[in-house]
Formats: C-alpha cells, sequence, structure tokens
C-alpha cells in the first residue's frame, strides 16, 4: 500500500506552483484566430451576397479582413507569448500545467495560422474577383 | 514493403493508360471559357501528380528503412520530423493554395464575364424531363436542341418549371442550376461550328438519365436562317391538295396529342409538352434519347413508356393508317 | 491481489457488481460498453454488406450501356438507399461502436459517463435502420437521392410514404447520433484516468472529442432540414416551396452545412484510428503531438466553412462562394499536416507489417488521392464542370472509403485481439487488404475519368458510343475484386473469433490504457483504476521504480460500480461516482419511440402522442433515482488513497455536463432556425408575406414579462439548492420556488395558446406562416418540456430525499429553464421587434 506516498507525487496534480496564465489569456490564444476567421466568413459571405453593387461594401469587405487579421495576429502573439512563458524552464523542471499550457498555446498557433490563411485567402478572392453585382 | 511497392506501381500503370486515352467531354473544350477550365485542370493534375509521387516514395523509402530499423536508430531523428512536417504539412500546401486560389478566382472571373449587350439570349426552362428552348428576342419557341451562333458568346438564361435540373454541356462550359423560383444565368461560346451533347446533372427524378440536350452551333447566316424558318407558323393545309397531311393534322388535333403539344398555325397549343410547330427539323426526339426517324417516332408516339420509362407522357391509341397519316403529317414540319 | 474493501477477492467483488448472471439481462437490459460496442460494430457490419450489395446492383446496371436489369425506379430507390446506409446506417455508428467500446478502455475508467443513455442510443439506431429497411417490405423505399434535395422530395413531385420513410428514420436517428455525442464529450471530459491531461491525451481521444463535438454543432441542421421536410410533406407548410414564399434553396443550406462536416465526422475518428495504429504497429509515437492533435481540432472547425463547397453551381456569384473555396484550400493545411506526421512516423519507425498497418498504409495512399482531388473541386470553375458528374463520385469514395472504411478496417484488425481474445489469421488479414486495396482502386480511379467525360451522376443508363463503356465496365470488374476482398475479411473475422490462436494481454506490445486489460476485457475493465503520467502509459510508465506496473489508484472501487472523475484540462480527480445499474427502461423508451414514429409514419398521431408520453414516463422513471455514493464513502476514498480534491458529486456531476452540451446542441438547433427565417425573408419582395399584419407586441411583451419572471423564481429555486453545500435545502422555500415558476410557465403556455388561437393566419398560409409557427411553436414546444421537467423536480423534492449538496435536478431544470427565456428574448427581438425593421 502506498500510505506514505505524497499524493503530488501520484497524480501530479495539483502543482506545486501556479503558471501564471490566466483561463481567459489561454482562451484566447488558442481560439482567438478561429473567432476571427468565423467571423470573417459569415460577414464577408453575407456582405458579398447582398450587397455587392454597393461601392462602399467592397471597402466594408478590406476593413473586415484588416480587423480579423489583426485579431488573429493578436492570438498568435498571445500564444507564443505563453509558449515562451511555459517553456522558459528546462523540461525537466517544468510542471504538468505548465506542459499543458504549452500545448495549448501551440495549438493556438497553428490555428491562428490556419485563421490568417482562410482570411487572406479570401482577401484574395476580393481582390481579384471584385465585389460587382 | 514489397507488396506495397507493387501496388503503388500497379496503380500507376493503371492510370497512364487510362488518361491518356480520354476524349471528349471536358478534356475536349471547343469553347474559349471551357479552354481555361481545362487549363486549371491540367496545372492542378501535374502539381497534385507530384505530390502524390513524392508522399509515395518518401513512405516505400520509409518503409523500407523502417522494417531494418532498429531502436537505436531513433536517436537524433527529431530534428528531420520536425522539416519533413513542417515543410510537407504547412510550407507545401500554403504555397501550392495561394497559387490555386489566385488562379480559381481568376478563371472564375473570365468565365463569367458578361457577354455583349447585343449577344443572343436563349431562356431554358426544365421540365420533368425535357428541355424547353425560348428566344426572347425573336420569340420563338423550340425544345431540347439549342442553336447558337458559334463565336460569340451567348447568354443562356436556366428556369424551371417544376423541380431542380442543371444544365451541362461539358464542351461549352461547366454547369448552372435551373432552380424553381430563381432565375440563373451562364454565357456559353462555341470557338466553331458543331454539336455538342450535353444532359441534366441534378437528380430530377426517374428520368434524370433520360434528360439530354444538343447544342447545335453554326456561323451566323446559318443560324439567322435557323431563326427565321423557326418562326415560320406550321403551313395551312388544304383537305383537298394534301389529303394525307391533312389526315394526319385531324389526327393530332384528334387525339390526346394536342392537350400537351403546339402545333402553332393549328388549334393545338397545349403547354406540358414541346413544341412540335418544327419537330421534322429536330435531329432527336423524347429529349435526345432516340433518332428523329419514322420508325422511332412512331415507337415514341405509341408507347412512350417503352422507349423512356416514366415519362409523363401517354400512350397514343391509334389506327395503322391514322398513324400513317400522323407520322407523314409530323415528317413534314421542317 | 489486494483484498476488496468487503472482505471477497476484488475480482469476485468487481464482477458480481458490473454482471448480471441473468442471460436475459444481459441481451436486453445491459449497459455495458463493451456489449454495446459490439452490438454496434456488428449492426453497422450488416448495414455495410446491405449497402454494398445495393452498390453491387448499381455496379451490374451500368457495366454495359442501355442494361435493362434495373428500372429507373428501383435504381433511383437502390442508390438512394446506398447513400443512406452507408452514411447513416454503416459509417457514423460505426464509429460510435468503436468508440464505444474503446473509449472507457483507452481512458481507464469502467463505462461512459451516461451508460443507459448509451443503450438507448443503440437501441433507437437499431429500430431506426429496421423502420427504414421496412420500407422496402411495403414497396415504399425512398428514392429520392440520400441528399433528398426539395422539390423532388417535396409533397408536389414525391409521393407515396418514400421520403416519409426517409425524413422520419432520419430524425430518429439524430436522437441516437446526438445522445452518442454527448455521451463522448463529457465521457472523454470528465472521465479521463487521473493524470491523462489533455497535453497526454491518445490521439483517437482527440478525434472521437471532435467528432462528438462536430456532431453536436452540426447535426440539428440536418434534423431541422427534415423536420420542416416532413411538415412541409404532411402539414402542407411553405418552407421550401417556392409558390408559397419558400427558398428551395434552404434545403442546401442546412442540409450542407451538416453534410460537409459528417464527412468530417467520420473522418476525424478514423484519423484517430490511423494515428494509434502507426503508432503501435511503427512502434513510435506520432510525431508532432501538438500539432497533430490541434489539427484535428482545427480540421473539425474549419469544416463548417465549407458548405457552399456543394452550392457552387446554384448560381451564387463567384466573391460569394470563393468565401468557401478559400475555406476548403485551408483545410488542406491541417490535413496535410497529419499526413506527413505519419508518414514522418513511419519513416522513422521499427515496422510490423500487419493487417491493420497494412489498411493504414492503404488509407495514406488512397486519402492523398482524395485529398488532392478535394482540392481540385474546391476550385469554383472545375468544380462548375465536374459537380454532381461521376469525378465527385470517384472523389468522395477516395475520401470516404479511403479516409473511414480503410481506418476502419485497419482498427477492426488492431483491436480484434482484445475484443475477442484471439489472434486473426496473418495471411487472409494480408489477402483481404490487398483484395480491397486493388478492387476499391480498380472500381473508382475510372469513375474520375467517366465524369471528366461528361458522365452524371444518378442516371441509370447511358448511350452507347460516348467512350463511358470501357470504364464503366472496368469499374464493375473492380467491384467483384473489392466484394471478395471483403468475403475474405468476413471470412477472416469469423474463423479466428472461434480458432484463432491466443492473443494475450497485448500482443502488440502497444502503448495505450487498453492494453493493460485482459483480453477479452473484464466487465469492470480495470480491477484498479490507472494513474497516467505520460502519453504513452504502457511504453513509458511501467518503469522500475514502479514495480513494471501502471500507476493505479490502490483503493478497488468496489463499493458499488463505482468510478473516478476527473478535472476538464488537467485530468486532476474531484469526484467518486457510481455507475447507473442495467436497466430495460433504454429499450422500452426506444420502443416507446418506435411506436410514435411509426404511427407518424402512418398518420395515426393519438398513437404518436400516446407514444411521446409514454417515452417521458419512461424517462420520468430513468431519471427519478440517480446512484450516488454515501458521503462516508467519499470521505474514506479521500483518505485512504490521497485524493485530496475529491468530493460529492453535486454541481460536479456529469448530469450537469451533459445537460450543458444539450444545451449546446438546442441552441444551435434554434439558431439554424433562425437563419432559415433570414433566408426566406432575404428572398421575399415584402415581409411578412401575403399582406399578413406584422405581429401586435402586447402580447408579446406579457409574454416576456412571464418568462423573465419564472427565470428569475428558477434562479431562486437554484440558490436554494447551491447555497447549501453540507445541509440539505430548506424544503418548503425550494418548494414554493418550483410552483411559482411552475405556474409562470403555465401561464405562458395559455397565453402562447391564445395567440396561436386567434391568429389570421396559419402555418399553411404561406411561407411566413410556415417559420413563424415553427419558431415560436419550437420554442413553446421547449416550454412545455420546461414545465414538465419543473413539475417533475416538484414531485421529487417529496418522493426523493438526498444526501447534503447531492440535489443536481434543480439546478440542471434551471440552467435549461433560463436557455429557453434567453432562446425567448432572441425569438422577440427577431420576429415580434425585428419584422417592423427596429
Amino acid at each position: 500500500m502506498s500510505q506514505a506516498r505524497n499524493p503530488y507525487e501520484i497524480h501530479d496534480y495539483p502543482s506545486r506552483r501556479p503558471t501564471g496564465v490566466g483561463p481567459w489569456t489561454l482562451a484566447f490564444a488558442l481560439f482567438g484566430g478561429t473567432i476571427a476567421w468565423t467571423v470573417h466568413l459569415i460577414a464577408g459571405y453575407s456582405v458579398a451576397n447582398y450587397m455587392c453593387g454597393d461601392a462602399v461594401a467592397v471597402w466594408i469587405l478590406h476593413g473586415l479582413t484588416v480587423v480579423a487579421l489583426t485579431v488573429v495576429a493578436l492570438a498568435f502573439l498571445t500564444a507564443l507569448r505563453v509558449v515562451r512563458h511555459a517553456t522558459r524552464l528546462p523540461k525537466g523542471e517544468r510542471t504538468p500545467e505548465e506542459d499543458r499550457d504549452q500545448f495549448l498555446a501551440s495549438g493556438g498557433l497553428l490555428l491562428a495560422g490556419l485563421g490568417f490563411m482562410a482570411i487572406t485567402f479570401g482577401e484574395v478572392a476580393v481582390v481579384v474577383a471584385g465585389c460587382t453585382p | 514493403m514489397r507488396g506495397a511497392r507493387l501496388g503503388v506501381v500497379a496503380l500507376g500503370l493503371l492510370a497512364v493508360p487510362l488518361l491518356s486515352s480520354c476524349t471528349g467531354g471536358m478534356l475536349d473544350p471547343q469553347s474559349p471559357r471551357a479552354d481555361k477550365v481545362i487549363v486549371l485542370w491540367w496545372v492542378m493534375l501535374g502539381t497534385s501528380s507530384v505530390i502524390f509521387v513524392f508522399l509515395c516514395g518518401l513512405l516505400l523509402w520509409g518503409l523500407r528503412r523502417a522494417s531494418r530499423n532498429s531502436a537505436r536508430a531513433r536517436e537524433g531523428q527529431l530534428n528531420r520530423d520536425r522539416y519533413l512536417v513542417l515543410g510537407g504539412g504547412i510550407a507545401l500546401p500554403v504555397t501550392v493554395m495561394v497559387v490555386l486560389m489566385v488562379l480559381t478566382v481568376w478563371a472564375g472571373r473570365s468565365i463569367t464575364e458578361a457577354a455583349g449587350s447585343d449577344a443572343v439570349t436563349v431562356e431554358v426552362i426544365g421540365h420533368q424531363w425535357w428541355w424547353e428552348v425560348r428566344y426572347p428576342d425573336t420569340g420563338l419557341v423550340t425544345a431540347n436542341e439549342i442553336h447558337i451562333p458559334s463565336g460569340e458568346p451567348v447568354n443562356i438564361l436556366l428556369k424551371s418549371e417544376d423541380v431542380i435540373h442543371s444544365f451541362w454541356v461539358p464542351e461549352l462550359s461547366g454547369k448552372i442550376d435551373l432552380i424553381p423560383g430563381r432565375t440563373n444565368s451562364l454565357i456559353i461560346e462555341a470557338s466553331h461550328p458543331g454539336e455538342f451533347r450535353g444532359q441534366c446533372a441534378e437528380f430530377c427524378g426517374l428520368q434524370h438519365a433520360g434528360m439530354r440536350i444538343l447544342v447545335v452551333a453554326e456561323d451566323r447566316d446559318s443560324f439567322d436562317q435557323w431563326v427565321q424558318e423557326q418562326g415560320e407558323p406550321a403551313p395551312a393545309l388544304n383537305p383537298a391538295d394534301d389529303a394525307q397531311l391533312w389526315e394526319g393534322q385531324q389526327a393530332f388535333l384528334g387525339s390526346a396529342c394536342v392537350y400537351c403539344h403546339t402545333i402553332r398555325g393549328t388549334n393545338g397549343s397545349g403547354t406540358l409538352g414541346p413544341d412540335l410547330t418544327h419537330i421534322a427539323s429536330r435531329q432527336r426526339l423524347a429529349s435526345n434519347m432516340i433518332p428523329n426517324t419514322r420508325g422511332h417516332l412512331a415507337g415514341w408516339i405509341l408507347d412512350p413508356q417503352a422507349v423512356k420509362p416514366g415519362t409523363q407522357m401517354p400512350p397514343t391509341q391509334l389506327s395503322a393508317d391514322q398513324l400513317d397519316a400522323l407520322l407523314d403529317y409530323l415528317e413534314s414540319l421542317k | 491481489m489486494t483484498a476488496s474493501t468487503h472482505g471477497q477477492p476484488v475480482s469476485e467483488r468487481l464482477s458480481s457488481l458490473w454482471e448480471r448472471p441473468r442471460v436475459i439481462d444481459h441481451i436486453f437490459a445491459t449497459v455495458d460498453h463493451k456489449r454495446l460496442g459490439v452490438r454496434y460494430m456488428v449492426t453497422a457490419f450488416v448495414f455495410f454488406l446491405v449497402g454494398g450489395t445495393l452498390a453491387g446492383m448499381m455496379r451490374t446496371q451500368l457495366a454495359v450501356p442501355e442494361n435493362q436489369f434495373l428500372g429507373p425506379e428501383s435504381y433511383n430507390r437502390i442508390f438512394t438507399m446506398h447513400g443512406t446506409t452507408m452514411i447513416f446506417y454503416f459509417a457514423t455508428p460505426m464509429l460510435t461502436g468503436i468508440a464505444t467500446y474503446i473509449l472507457p478502455l483507452m481512458l481507464g475508467t469502467r463505462d461512459l459517463a451516461f451508460p443507459r443513455l448509451n443503450a438507448f442510443a443503440y437501441w433507437v439506431f437499431l429500430f431506426s435502420g429496421l423502420f427504414i429497411y421496412t420500407s422496402f417490405l411495403v414497396d415504399e423505399v425512398p428514392d429520392g437521392g440520400w441528399f433528398a434535395y426539395v422539390p423532388l422530395t417535396g409533397p408536389n413531385y414525391s409521393q407515396g410514404l418514400g421520403m416519409d420513410f426517409w425524413t422520419l428514420a432520419i430524425l430518429f436517428l439524430g436522437i441516437s447520433t446526438t445522445a452518442a455525442a454527448i455521451n463522448f464529450v463529457v465521457t472523454i471530459l470528465r472521465m479521463r484516468a487521473p493524470g491523462m491531461a489533455v497535453q497526454r491525451m491518445p490521439l483517437f481521444l482527440w478525434g472521437v472529442l471532435d467528432m462528438a463535438f462536430t456532431i453536436l454543432i452540426a447535426l440539428p441542421s440536418l434534423t431541422l432540414a427534415t423536420l420542416l421536410l416532413a411538415l412541409d410533406r404532411t402539414f402542407g407548410t411553405h418552407f421550401y416551396d417556392p409558390a408559397g414564399g419558400g427558398n428551395p434553396l434552404l434545403w442546401q443550406h442546412l442540409f450542407w452545412i451538416w453534410g460537409h462536416p459528417e464527412v468530417y465526422i467520420l473522418l476525424l475518428p478514423s484519423l484517430g484510428i490511423i494515428s494509434t495504429v502507426v503508432t503501435a504497429h511503427a512502434r513510435r509515437e506520432v510525431v508532432m503531438y501538438p500539432l497533430v492533435a490541434v489539427a484535428s481540432v482545427a480540421i473539425g472547425i474549419l469544416a463548417f466553412g465549407l458548405w457552399v463547397h456543394h452550392m457552387f453551381s446554384t448560381g451564387l456569384d463567384l466573391l460569394p462562394i470563393s468565401f468557401f473555396s478559400a475555406a476548403s484550400f485551408t483545410i488542406a493545411i491541417p490535413s496535410g499536416i497529419s499526413i506527413f506526421a505519419w508518414v514522418t512516423t513511419i519513416y522513422g519507425g521499427r515496422v510490423r507489417f500487419s493487417p491493420a498497418f497494412m489498411f493504414a498504409l492503404g488509407f495514406i495512399v488512397t486519402f492523398v488521392i482524395g485529398g488532392v482531388s478535394g482540392v481540385m473541386v474546391a476550385m469554383v470553375p472545375f468544380d462548375w464542370q465536374v459537380h454532381d458528374s461521376y469525378f465527385v463520385v470517384a472523389h468522395f469514395h477516395y475520401v470516404l472509403v479511403g479516409g473511414v472504411v480503410f481506418p476502419v478496417f485497419a482498427g477492426l484488425y488492431h483491436w480484434f485481439p482484445k475484443i475477442t481474445g484471439r489472434m486473426t489469421v496473418p495471411t487472409l488479414g494480408h489477402g483481404a487488404f490487398w483484395l480491397i486495396f486493388l478492387g476499391f482502386n480498380i472500381t473508382f480511379f475510372p469513375q474520375h475519368i467517366l465524369g471528366l467525360l461528361g458522365m452524371p451522376r444518378r442516371v441509370y443508363t447511358y448511350a452507347e458510343g460516348l467512350g463511358w463503356d470501357t470504364y464503366n465496365a472496368i469499374s464493375t470488374a473492380g467491384y467483384v475484386v473489392l466484394g471478395l476482398g471483403i468475403i475474405v475479411m468476413v471470412f477472416d473475422f469469423l474463423w479466428s473469433m472461434q480458432r484463432g490462436e491466443e492473443a494475450g494481454d497485448d500482443p502488440w506490445e502497444a502503448d495505450s490504457l487498453e492494453w493493460a486489460t485482459p483480453s477479452p476485457p473484464e466487465p469492470y475493465n480495470f480491477a484498479h483504476l490507472p494513474i497516467v503520467h505520460s502519453r504513452t502509459p504502457m511504453w513509458l510508465d511501467r518503469t522500475p521504480e514502479r514495480g513494471g506496473q501502471l500507476d493505479r489508484i490502490e483503493d478497488p472501487m468496489d463499493d458499488g460500480r463505482e468510478v473516478v472523475t476527473t478535472s476538464v484540462l488537467d485530468a486532476a480527480p474531484d469526484a467518486v461516482l457510481r455507475v447507473p445499474e442495467p436497466s430495460y427502461v433504454p429499450l422500452f423508451a426506444a420502443l416507446a419511440l418506435t411506436v410514435a414514429v411509426v404511427a407518424m409514419l402512418v398518420e395515426v398521431y393519438p398513437v404518436s402522442v400516446a407514444g411521446i408520453v409514454g417515452l417521458g414516463a419512461l424517462l420520468a422513471v430513468w431519471l427519478w433515482r440517480s446512484p450516488a455514493p454515501a458521503p462516508e464513502r467519499v470521505n474514506q476514498i479521500r483518505d485512504r488513497v490521497h485524493l485530496p480534491d475529491v468530493r460529492i458529486a453535486g454541481p460536479h456531476s456529469l448530469g450537469r455536463w451533459g445537460m450543458i452540451f444539450f444545451i449546446v446542441t438546442e441552441a444551435v438547433l434554434f439558431g439554424s432556425l433562425i437563419s432559415s427565417y433570414f433566408l426566406v425573408r432575404g428572398s421575399a419582395d415584402e415581409w411578412p408575406l401575403g399582406g399578413i399584419a406584422e405581429p401586435e407586441l402586447i402580447l408579446p411583451a406579457i409574454l416576456t414579462a412571464l418568462i423573465v419572471l419564472s427565470s428569475a423564481s428558477m434562479f431562486w429555486a437554484q440558490r436554494q439548492v447551491e447555497g447549501s453545500a453540507d445541509r440539505n435545502p430548506p424544503l418548503g422555500m425550494l418548494r414554493l420556488a418550483l410552483v411559482v415558476s411552475l405556474a409562470l410557465g403555465i401561464a405562458f403556455l395559455s397565453l402562447q395558446a391564445y395567440e396561436f388561437h386567434r391568429s389570421e393566419f396559419g402555418p399553411s398560409t404561406n411561407a411566413y406562416g410556415s417559420l413563424f409557427f415553427m419558431i415560436t411553436g419550437t420554442h413553446a414546444a421547449h416550454m412545455g418540456v420546461g414545465v414538465l421537467l419543473i413539475g417533475w423536480t416538484l414531485l421529487r423534492t417529496w418522493f426523493v430525499s438526498h444526501e447534503p449538496g447531492q440535489r443536481s435536478d434543480v439546478p440542471n431544470v434551471a440552467l435549461y429553464w433560463h436557455f429557453v427565456g434567453v432562446v425567448w428574448l432572441v425569438i422577440l427581438s427577431v420576429v415580434y421587434l425585428g419584422v417592423r425593421g427596429l
């Protein structure tokens, strides 16, 4: 029996020290890029479908792209910061929560990257196809 | 792994003769607009093949190594793993996709470029299971055979009377759907005179397979002449002079035919089926299922279900003489 | 072997807890995920064979031009049922079955989060399948295609019961799929082994989690689409009818908002299976784990940006559809990451060429072809050419057979020893693989070319002389080879089940927890629940310091059917739960639902209502009592095994999580409904249609007041319960709060009924009327369910006593009630205020 064992040793949790990254920061790092893309897709599709022909439409589309890309960039930077922070110590000294933060924030990097691609592809369409009725 | 290698090689060998023997369809475009699509196709096929061969090569080489690897050989692989996944999984698709995205929108824009205001407009209306063809500029009505002038873009307006159909003549252009309650448009252009077959591409019920269409492109003079001929009503008949044709016309007007079909110049003005004013000028019958010959026409009139199961045209009961006269009459409607 | 807390040997004690001695209980009352998983797999496989036979009939018909083997009617029925069977009754349930069997084992727990719901989901799936196949017996087979485009499937162009069978079967099955998805999400989030934090979850679990989330968000759209179609067909509403102001494109939007993600619903767990098989048989963890795990999440998210991809030829303008091209291209990146990660893993691994691994290789090769042809059809101009042609048929068979069927077979071969305790015969497995792989490619590769040559889909015959004959003949020949392969595989399974070599616990020396159990596993899975410290516990955790064994919870957890739940991100143990006992209620509930559905088909509505009432009564019984460990027992566990944060269930209960995800899927349902309203409105010339007056505002204002007040009183009730973790709530106050909520709810429903009654238009007046009544009616139905739930909770305050802090019914019902209230506010602003252009 393991009566004498320290609970931390048994299942690693909870750790000895807090990670210093709040849940909202982590959530934004993970999903910020995706949310920006979702809004860009739905709003872009709606504007393109219902408003093209109006001279202002194409500028709304460009504006949407700028805003969405800014959010993506912020998410990417936040994720990058979280990764840096979580990996500041050598491997053996990191807590499981830091590993978790690193994992989620790396995911955020990928998702933000994909959001960047999808939004940029959409902007390519706006530039090449134009927004004429 | 020999088996795997053989399999991939076999697959490759299968592909070569299959692809090289292709003719017709969209691979044989007869239109400046369909040409652009085929450029896209060859670019994509080339890129895809390179990627596929590269991946299979990597896999096979890896398998050969992996069946000999010992546990120790794994050390120091981390960097190579990273380059392969980041390079192959991110850099490669990103590069390819950027090029393709620009290409696709560019091609899409040039394909949908509007035709000039003097372009011929054709209205195509889908029915289960035939195509009504109208020329709003000249008021012509025909069916299942579209004549267009070659070398000019032609506006096609697409509507449907019942369910969704889709207009597809692969040698000339991609497809656009005919949707009830909507008018879609498509621009087609044949680069030279010729005949191009197509068929309905959206499942529309029992005779989806039998809803075929023919586009006849001819030079401008022939097209104008065709328009003029099609504009004429059927000739008035005099029982004394053309007894046989007159009998035929009476057979048409006296049977169920008249409920659904129009022959301009007579009292027949049904609209459920194709306009027959110039039926003899059309190449094929039953929405291009069968050739327009006397025998086929007779079979079609007497027992349409045998030719096209499910068609909405009912069988017609006629005596041998009536049939003979009716066939003579219809064949006279050039 | 540790002695149990009850003085018996642990294994005996656990066996007696987790298994009933009577055979009839095993058959009809079991809630064991392993039995149900096997049932799912076997049933789905039978549907696969049936669907495959239908495919054979199609290939026979198309082998030569102008063939007379099948007429158009039979052909249309057969291709409709082939697609419907393969997607709805084979692929989804097969993956559900594999996940049902494997999840608890891989998670290191003893069953799914909601075992009775699992049994219910299986029965509903089975009955739905039997229901749709009875259409053959009465010769009223669905024939509108598995995509069922309106108006062809609407009341005017599809007479008879065929499409009614289809819509009802799909609605019916949706209940099963949603139940399974909620079960998977909650199980994966809350029942992982202690220590299995998100960064240590096996990739298969990521795949199933993504699948389940995608189902919850995508499926309501299909449910709504088929519901509206059923109403159009039966009650003369006009959602899709252009003559009544409806929009046929609405169907396509709703169908594909589900339909495209559905491809990924099938693909994501399949990718997970491939990761599992590659890891075990290349004897190496998949490289770049974080990227691969998140790629699977990314695919699930991007999948929702692709639906218009299927509507490129509906005449939408170039720019709007190009946005969807963009999303389609983007999804190539996470797919590319996964493919290269597997290839790289294999490259540096030590490969064992087992049949499972061969199917994984077959998957990679085939899926790459399906992937690149997928990029091709994402190109708008190219898609205008090949859409609805055989090119697309070839493409999605490469994706679905290559991307789903091959992984399923890989998984079956991989887990066969675990499930049956015996090994398959390698020679047969390899033979089956090569026949299936080559047969598949011979069947489908030529279909690409047929599409390029102009052959459209769904044609029962074609003319001679178009250059299509040879390719069709080759394709049919390939089918024969493929079929032979399937026969060899089935023979291999049947033979090995009886006579295969004994497998032992871990024949593949694999990495994940299911291999720590005996083959086949005991009914309780693990005698001691494992604790994990790495992604590959079977490889890395069994260190000499741990005596070469997995770390484990020393208490055998045998005071009842106990399991441990853990926190969502870090998998820290937080509660001890009891899993429900075997029960006949799920079966009876599924039967009641079947009665309701069959009665709807034949339009005997009183019987339908009776079936629904029966279902409701059974659910009330089902949820009447939830098993829970006594507080002393929880303290005992906390002290004995050092799970410092373990608490009594209460708000930690899985039921709360189930309710949250149920609300998520319901919210999407209402979202789809509201979007449909805007879509129809957007294509209308005037709104409300047909001169109907704008709705008055006095009544809705009163309704809003009622609903806000009722939410407040439910909140009050909730406070009574939640404000008291270690004592029982004051029952008088609780009852008062519930009675007030109940009265307000009933007042709301009565007023709403009055509004419906005096309305000058009805649901069949035009599309506006249809949508108005659909939106407000669906909400009212939810209010009705809420009222029943409050009444049920109220009853329980007298008849069911709870340990302090364990009353979870009130918070759960309150959550639902608040949700329904919020939905009303949205409806108010869209349907009542928004119509005035405010």
